[in-house]
């Protein structure tokens, strides 16, 4: 479930023609959000309002081992925000819980290249009785910066300031990151590869995409370091029109290997399974999750009509411009050609139809279903556990249940575990639940 | 001196496993602070934990993943404990105090665990989420450590304090080596260099702490010391000093002893003790109040006033015969049969000689009386009637006991009368005779008693001994006359020696003090830690039992 001040922060991305997607921090969320989804801890409630076009407010209770609580509030002065956020009623499904996404990279036109204009965002977070303050400014300087500064402040920790500096031209993004925290330093870059790899494709329609991303981190209070790389491939299947995805991550320092798979079989079905290899210490791990949706009986009339119009005020990036994108990149001579290649080579472009006819169908249907719920599995061969949530809506309020069981004991290290005992059976580690509310 | 270890332990590999056993469950009891265990090894392997913490986390970051596991342990040759001095009821409280010798040779020990190499990993989790960036494939990646000690060679002289309540011991002269072989060389020399570097606190500090808190649940005198309190004694003292490891030995460890050596222990201790002294009395040279124990006789014997202590070189040469005169020592009646007794005779060497001095036989005796009658009012009034008696003989005695020799029919009949009375009084009070007068001039009762009693060989004494007596004859009358003026001079004296012996006011028996210590070193006495406790401790060691 993804928090309402989130949602906002997300709503005022989408806004400012920012793509939170094509950071390589987000490079493998396709199948982070499938395998390790977050289980919410204790029973948690949350109310949430928009009290001005600008500001956003959020009233939060918990009793996590005591009954506390936390009130955000949020500023920003990006325009249109309140028509993007929607309240728990009426909001997606699909968008307020986090989901398989198909990655795209999307470019910005001229025209919303013109439109931009500076604006920033004001987040804080005061939890109680722990008195921590969460601190957070976005500022979007120019169509392909930000500057993110998050600050933490609490009488148990020391306050740490992490800062944010990122690039995204589209096809290329980078990012720099610092935070007080052991002094670590970051850089992080996503390349898209586009176009040139339609060459490859036999087939005239190319919606895939290949993105390589690296990053490096050294802390330098411990002088101790990290760093990896990525690549992901993210592609529709010719055939049905149904999305993949797949990523291979290599830390080269300590020899990790993981790669995913992760397919959207059906509108309602998503299954995905990451391997991870040690290449130094051969260990390994096998680990499989899937969504299930769900979609209640048939919209009644007026549900449909409010649902349809505020699907309609989204913002449908990818309906338009993740086709031929390739192709669009180019100039207008491309599309004389195709006319041109119609009378030669007319079944290959029945093909390319017929192929881009499936691929929408499927979107299409996606995105009208009427989903009320979702149940997430997870399971992990090493860790030994199975972890299950279930997400939905029930009389205009977010419902978040989930709980995660394991068959290893908590507290004890993994090699004592075999010398002890052999529990056969599984016991729950956390379970939760989590009431959100907004208007 | 030394104890010799069981060696049947160490032959079949029992011995080795249980340590490997305790090591392991000492270790994993609480990962987080380094544990020790009883033996140096077991430090060892504390210190690479604290070592592993210290090297890899400024802060609390526990990169163990997983349990510490002792995998080998070899105890090729037997420890050895050597004990070097021993010294006995040094002072008041303590029951023992000891130096000793350990020593081990040649040990081995390895132990495996697993520590996390991704430290970036470690920062990240600990961060707090909102300001941690999330890193991709950031996997923890952990590697097995094993680290060997062989080699392992322990010489340490430690001082053993045991005392009501606890046992105390400081470690003095530690040399420890061992050869050091980490499984990843990167760390090999910096581990080795902090071990080295943290073994003294080791020794200093760790050992001896866990090994008092451990002792105190031993001993049960202290009637305060319950198990309970002990414990939350301990716990405090845990949180108040952190570096204090959460180490208590287990009760178990002490069930290895077995019953036949407990109750053959017991009797050993029981035989130590003897008849009561004075139950009252808290100045005893015992642990237990109002007990001698045997061993300290001779300290006691030693400071009992008697002219044998004087003259030492006595029971050398004479049989214990003398039953008659036993009597002023018999106040100490702890002392049992079978023992040498202390007699109150001049040995007949220094008769022979001459060497003796009439003024510290005078004290000697004087002191004997004062002791047998303080306390006692009666008996002053009966020693006032036998100065009263003495202050005529004072002249006449001199003439008496020539009498004996010279006209020795005669005269038998008029010593006769006088000496029963005499023995008379003396049976009647037995308790507090004072053999003041018939003590001193040994010689001379022998033969006067000798004359009275059988008449046979009192007519062959003299032609036998005269000729050897008479030229003493002219010295024991001086010495009588000079006891007697000694005598007259007694009022005032024992005045204040009863005071200064009585044993409420110890610091003024420091004077008599000075006066036996060099007996007891004439004697011989080869006990460091007794001498020792005689120069240092002047004020802490309890007066002498004079008090009956």
């Amino acid at each position: 479930m993804i928090d309402y001040m989130q949602q906002v922060l997300r709503a005022f991305e989408s806004c400012t023609g920012w793509n939170r997607d094509n950071c390589y921090e987000n490079i493998t969320s396709t199948s982070e959000n499938v395998l390790n989804f977050k289980i919410p801890e204790g029973l948690k409630c949350q109310v949430s309002n928009s009290s001005t076009a600008h500001t956003f407010s959020t009233f939060e209770l918990s009793n996590h081992s005591v009954i506390n609580g936390s009130l955000a509030y949020l500023y920003s002065s990006g325009k249109g925000l309140d028509r993007s956020v929607s309240s728990s009623g009426n909001v997606l499904l699909q968008n307020a819980v986090e989901s398989y996404r198909q990655i795209q990279p999307s470019y910005l036109d001229e025209a919303s290249r013109k439109a931009f204009e500076p604006s920033s965002l004001w987040f804080g977070r005061m939890y109680y009785p722990s008195s921590t303050l969460e601190a957070m400014v976005v500022k979007r300087l120019n169509p392909e910066t930000q500057l993110v500064a998050k600050c933490l402040s609490s009488l148990a920790h020391t306050s740490v300031l992490t800062l944010y500096w990122q690039r995204d031209s589209g096809q290329n993004c980078q990012e720099w990151v610092f935070s007080s925290n052991e002094a670590l330093v970051g850089y992080r870059m996503l390349h898209n590869f586009v176009g040139s790899q339609s060459k490859l494709n036999t087939s005239l329609y190319n919606n895939s995409s290949l993105s390589l991303g690296a990053e490096f981190w050294f802390g330098l209070l411990n002088t101790s370091p990290a760093c990896s790389t990525t690549m992901r491939y993210s592609t529709h299947s010719a055939n049905t029109g149904r999305p993949l995805t797949l990523t291979f991550s290599w830390n080269p320092l300590f020899g990790h290997v993981s790669s995913t798979y992760s397919v959207k079989t059906s509108s309602n079905a998503t299954i995905s399974t990451k391997f991870d290899f040690n290449l130094y210490s051969i260990e390994s791990n096998l680990s499989f999750g899937c969504e299930l949706w769900r979609s209640g009986k048939e919209a009644g009339p007026n549900q449909g009509t409010t649902q349809t119009a505020s699907r309609r005020a989204q913002p449908q990036l990818a309906e338009t411009k993740d086709m031929f994108y390739h192709l669009m990149a180019g100039s207008s001579n491309s599309q004389k050609l195709m006319e041109d290649l119609n009378v030669t080579f007319a079944s290959p472009l029945n093909k390319i139809q017929k192929e881009r006819s499936n691929i929408q169908k499927f979107e299409k249907s996606l995105v009208d279903s009427n989903f009320t719920s979702v149940c997430k599995l997870s399971t992990s061969l090493r860790d030994q556990n199975l972890k299950v949530l279930w997400e939905g809506r029930y009389k205009g309020f977010l419902i978040s249940a989930g709980t995660e069981l394991t068959n290893a004991p908590l507290d004890l290290p993994s090699n004592m575990v075999d010398e002890s005992k052999k529990t056969s059976f599984f016991k729950p580690a956390k379970f939760g639940l989590q009431l959100q509310y907004s208007m | 001196m030394s104890f010799r270890f069981n060696k049947a332990t160490f032959e079949d590999n029992s011995f080795n496993e249980q340590i490997r056993e305790k090591l392991t469950s000492a270790l994993n009891a609480d990962a987080n602070t380094g544990t020790q265990s009883k033996s140096a090894n077991a430090s060892n392997s504390a210190v690479t934990d604290e070592v592993k913490q210290e090297t890899n986390a400024p802060k609390k970051l526990d990169i163990l993943k997983s349990g510490i596991s002792v995998r080998k342990v070899n105890f090729p040759s037997i420890p050895q404990l050597e004990i070097l001095d021993l010294d006995v009821s040094a002072q008041s409280k303590s029951l023992l105090k000891g130096i000793c010798k350990i020593s081990c040779k040649n040990a081995m020990l390895e132990i495996t665990t697993e520590i996390e190499a991704n430290l970036l990993l470690l920062y990240t989790n600990n961060g707090p989420a909102f300001t941690t960036p999330r890193l991709i494939s950031n996997d923890s990646f952990t590697v097995p450590i094993t680290m060997t000690f062989s080699q392992i060679e322990l010489e340490a002289i430690t001082n053993i304090f045991v005392k009501n309540t606890s046992v105390g011991i400081s470690f003095n002269d530690v040399n420890l080596d061992f050869d050091f072989d980490c499984s990843i060389k990167l760390l090999q020399s910096s581990i080795e260099k902090r071990l080295k570097g943290s073994m003294e606190t080791v020794f200093k500090e760790v050992l001896p702490s866990v090994i008092f808190s451990m002792s105190q649940r031993w001993f049960t005198h202290g009637e305060a010391n319950t198990g309970s309190t002990d414990e939350s004694k301990f716990s405090e003292q845990v949180s108040t000093h952190p570096h204090v490891p959460r180490t208590i030995l287990e009760d178990s460890d002490l069930e290895d002893l077995s019953p036949a050596t407990m109750l053959r222990l017991s009797t050993l201790v029981s035989s130590r003790q003897s008849l009561s002294l004075n139950p009252t009395s808290m100045n005893t040279f015992s642990a237990i109040p109002g007990c001698l124990e045997r061993q300290n006789l001779h300290r006691f014997n030693s400071r009992v006033p008697a002219l044998s202590n004087f003259y030492p070189a006595f029971y050398d040469n004479e049989p214990p015969e003398l039953k008659t005169l036993g009597r002023s020592t018999s106040s100490s009646a702890v002392i049992g049969g079978g023992y040498s007794q202390q007699r109150n005779v001049l040995p007949q060497r220094f008769l022979d000689d001459r060497s003796y001095d009439l003024k510290t036989i005078a004290s000697v005796q004087s002191r004997i009386y004062e002791r047998s009658s303080s306390g006692d009012n009666s008996n002053l009034r009966r020693r006032k009637i036998k100065m009263g008696k003495r202050a005529k003989p004072i002249v006449t005695p001199v003439p008496q006991t020539p009498v004996i020799h010279e006209e020795e029919a005669e005269m038998t009949a008029t010593v006769e009368p006088e000496r029963d009375g005499q023995t008379e009084t003396a049976d009647s009070e037995i308790i507090h005779t004072p053999r003041a007068v018939p003590a001193t001039p040994s010689a001379e009762t022998f033969i006067v008693k000798n004359s009275v009693l059988d008449d046979a060989p009192l007519l062959q004494w003299p032609a036998q001994v005269t000729p050897s007596v008479s030229g003493k004859l002219q010295m024991s009358k001086l010495n009588l006359l000079e006891e007697a003026q000694f005598l007259s001079r007694k009022r005032e004296l024992q005045k204040l020696r009863s005071s200064l012996y009585s044993p409420m006011r110890g610091s003024k028996f420091y004077v008599t003090r000075e006066m036996e210590r060099p007996i007891l070193e004439h004697k011989g006495l080869s006990f460091v830690g007794l001498a020792h406790g005689l120069k240092a401790g002047g004020e802490e060691v309890p007066p002498p039992p004079y008090g009956y």
